[in-house]
């Protein structure tokens, strides 16, 4: 199906409707029974998708072909795994069956290791690269089949993350910045010139709404977080030369409606973040993001409230970070095999520790669903 | 030559095993209720918080001047004057052969380009800064060697030049592109001479005779940015000094355990397939010479260099006495020992187990283990699972 086709089908759905989109968020809040699923490697090197039970504390893990990035939950035995960039496959996932269903980018496009769904939950978009024309793209696929059926620019290069805002009708994403191509590797090819971008899409033709940009280009924009408000949460990797300066923040808030800015953090604290922001995740109740610091070796909290950093609380290797089953919670993993709950304490927050698996490594990612 | 018989652990674990059960007596994860983090303990793994171990000393100024003057200039400098001699050698040596092309003077060529390249091996761990400015590596050594350009350059009716090689991309320059046409484990040397020696023998030579005289110009601006300026100045503060050789260091093992051990050897297939073809320089049978060289650069920085006998004075404990004097003694012994017997396509593809072959692949995992989980930890640098740049 060519593009145009594709725009009339997704003018009739309409990918959904902003009621569907408001029964996601409700879906999205924490369950009795939960799962969590991130990628994961073993000692081995070998790759896997793993679903953690949360009340019967039971792993399972699913071989994969290939590292996977973030995982996407379909419903309670199956769920996506987007390929680990520049990954020329991404995979779905059913636990119960034990199968493991391919899918691939078109000629000339690597997966980044991100999707999300449409409203209604029948469209798949992914974040690709066209890596001869070094253009940011957005691969639009049926769910049900994983075929690929259009596509989308992302008007910037190397899309990374992306999210569809409560509306139901616009995507943001993620632009890093970063040109690459397979042949070299992950050998960023344009620091010189790199320009991140923060992009918004409309869902049903693919036009940018909008576009917003960091005044400092080597702050890579990688990772999104999205409120039911609309209001858009972004973690920052720093592309200059840490030894020789530091940037002025690590994250970006846009409210809805609003501009983008950088949250505050004193240059001491932000030294400790070792200029790298992995996953996060935001509480609306609390108006707080937690975000994974591995470089750091730390969970990091900000405030949303405040515009400005909380703690950052020690873990080595921090990696993927998710809303808690408790209220006011988090959970976190790291790279060393263990999973965290992170609960507030008095004044401050604190770790505890959930469950290790000293012979797995979990990747950058934690879902809970 | 080494033997091993059936040890209880892996050459490869003994140095961290002991080391590990010395770390993590002294260490725990920040909790808040103080549970301990490893619920299901093996003796591989430990789990440590960076900031409770090996606490560098007070007074360490934060650019260690005479540190980076002997790791420059014994340590890196060297390895770069080497590789230009090498290289030098190789543009001489290919004008040599393609004025007189005979049996003599190919063998000549063809150890040139082994030494140039285990030449370039050796500063594997050095691709930060100048290596990597305007992809300098990628055109010394582009693999695999992108075959169908080659193919047509040596299709030309007339001698191919510098400006052709470069107009034609890095998938036909360098290294890896001269194996190609230098090595072809098909034919036997007498065979694959006649190549040179035909009709289009003078097209191929001029082949041979661009890529290397390019690729001695590339090395040489690599090695001028090192040998002819104040190259200490790459190193700004001791903690980029860590990162850097820690994390490359890192990158150069964990290299060599997946792409040229594991992946080859069918060690991640589920079949236990072995996979030739995946060995690096597996045309000419330098695959395991170039892990010897890997291993040989990160010798020659990490002792020659002083790292290690700076990391035992600056991060002051008994734990790190012992993991860096085995770090050393590890990397003695891989620089020493004696490489599988036979071709490597060989050894792979007819799975040849020896004790050589095994002494290979558990000293390279030892390594591998010994920056991860101890002088990483130790130095608290930046080294991780997750913090790959864009993920």
């Amino acid at each position: 199906m060519q593009r145009r086709q594709f725009l009339g089908l997704a003018a009739l759905s309409v990918f959904g409707s902003a009621l569907a989109t408001q029964e996601l968020f409700e879906q999205a809040q924490p369950r009795p029974a939960p799962k969590l699923y991130s990628a994961n490697d073993n000692t081995l090197g070998q790759h896997f998708l793993s679903q953690f039970d949360l009340n019967s504390q039971q792993l399972q893990q699913q071989r994969v072909p290939m590292r996977g990035h973030a995982a996407l939950a379909l419903n309670q035995h199956s769920a996506l795994l987007f390929g680990r960039r520049p990954a020329f496959e991404s995979v779905r996932v059913n636990f119960k069956q034990g199968t493991v269903e391919s899918f691939k980018p078109n000629q000339q496009r690597h997966f980044n290791g991100h999707g999300c769904l449409s409203a209604d939950r029948q469209w798949l978009f992914t974040t690709e690269t066209d890596y001869v024309n070094q253009r940011g793209i957005i691969g639009i696929r049926e769910l049900s089949s994983l075929k690929q059926i259009g596509e989308y620019l992302s008007y910037g290069l190397d899309p990374h993350d992306l999210q569809l805002l409560p509306d139901g009708k616009t995507l943001v994403i993620a632009n890093g910045g970063l040109e690459t191509h397979p042949d070299f590797g992950r050998r960023k090819l344009n620091l010189a010139t790199m320009q991140p971008s923060l992009v918004y899409l409309d869902l049903s033709t693919g036009k940018k709404l909008a576009e917003y940009r960091l005044a400092d280009r080597y702050l890579s924009i990688r990772h999104l977080t999205v409120s039911p408000q609309g209001d858009v949460a972004i973690a920052l990797q720093y592309e200059g030369n840490l030894y020789q300066q530091q940037p002025r923040s690590l994250v970006a808030w846009q409210a809805a409606g609003s501009e983008l800015k950088l949250l505050k953090i004193a240059p001491t604290d932000l030294a400790q973040l070792r200029g790298y922001l992995a996953d996060l995740v935001y509480d609306p109740q609390q108006q707080l993001l937690v975000t994974a610091t591995p470089r750091g070796h730390s969970v990091s909290i900000w405030s949303t409230a405040s515009e400005s950093f909380v703690q950052a609380i020690p873990l080595a290797e921090a990696s993927g970070v998710s809303l808690g089953i408790e209220k006011a919670s988090f959970l976190v993993s790291n790279s060393q095999g263990g999973l965290y709950t992170l609960r507030p304490r008095q004044s401050d927050y604190a770790l505890h520790s959930l469950q290790t698996f000293p012979e797995l490594s979990w990747d950058n990612h934690l879902l809970l669903s | 030559m080494h033997t091993l018989q059936q040890p209880r652990f892996s050459l490869g674990q003994i140095s961290f095993l002991l080391f590990s059960a010395h770390l993590f007596i002294q260490s725990q994860p920040v909790l808040a209720d103080n549970t301990q983090a490893i619920t299901q303990t093996s003796t591989q793994t430990t789990t440590v918080s960076t900031s409770q171990v090996a606490t560098p000393t007070t007074n360490q100024p934060a650019r260690d001047a005479a540190l980076i003057q002997q790791l420059v200039t014994a340590g890196i400098q060297p390895l770069y004057r080497e590789l230009q001699q090498q290289s030098q050698q190789l543009t001489q040596t290919s004008t040599e052969f393609c004025s007189t092309p005979t049996l003599e003077n190919f063998q000549k060529l063809r150890t040139a380009w082994g030494e140039t390249l285990l030449a370039w091996q050796r500063t594997d761990l050095l691709l930060f800064g100048p290596a990597i400015a305007e992809q300098l590596d990628f055109q010394i050594n582009f693999a695999p060697p992108k075959k169908q350009i080659i193919k047509n350059l040596l299709a030309s009716d007339q001698a191919i030049s510098q400006a052709d090689i470069v107009a034609a991309g890095v998938g036909a320059q360098g290294l890896s592109s001269l194996e190609y046409v230098l090595f072809d484990r098909e034919q036997t040397i007498e065979q694959f001479l006649a190549q040179f020696q035909e009709t289009q023998g003078s097209i191929r030579c001029s082949y041979v005779q661009a890529v290397s005289a390019l690729l001695e110009q590339k090395i040489t601006q690599l090695s001028k940015a090192w040998l002819e300026t104040d190259s200490t100045k790459f190193f700004t503060r001791n903690q980029e000094v860590i990162d850097l050789l820690i994390g490359k260091s890192y990158q150069t093992l964990e290299k060599i355990n997946l792409k040229k051990i594991r992946l080859p050897f069918g060690m991640m297939d589920e079949k236990q397939l072995s996979h030739p073809y995946e060995l690096e320089a597996w045309r000419s049978g330098y695959s395991f010479k170039t892990i010897q060289a890997n291993i040989e650069g990160i010798s020659r920085v990490f002792i020659d260099g002083g790292f290690l006998a700076w990391i035992d004075k600056t991060f002051p404990n008994d734990g790190t006495k012992l993991a860096v004097s085995a770090f050393e003694k590890q990397l003695k012994d891989l620089t020493q020992m004696q490489l599988p017997a036979g071709d490597p396509f060989t050894v792979v593809e007819q799975n040849i187990e020896s004790p050589a072959r095994r002494e290979l692949i558990e000293r390279c995992r030892g390594l591998e283990m010994g920056i991860k989980r101890q002088l990483a930890i130790i130095t608290q640098a930046q080294l991780g699972f997750n913090d790959n740049d864009g993920d």
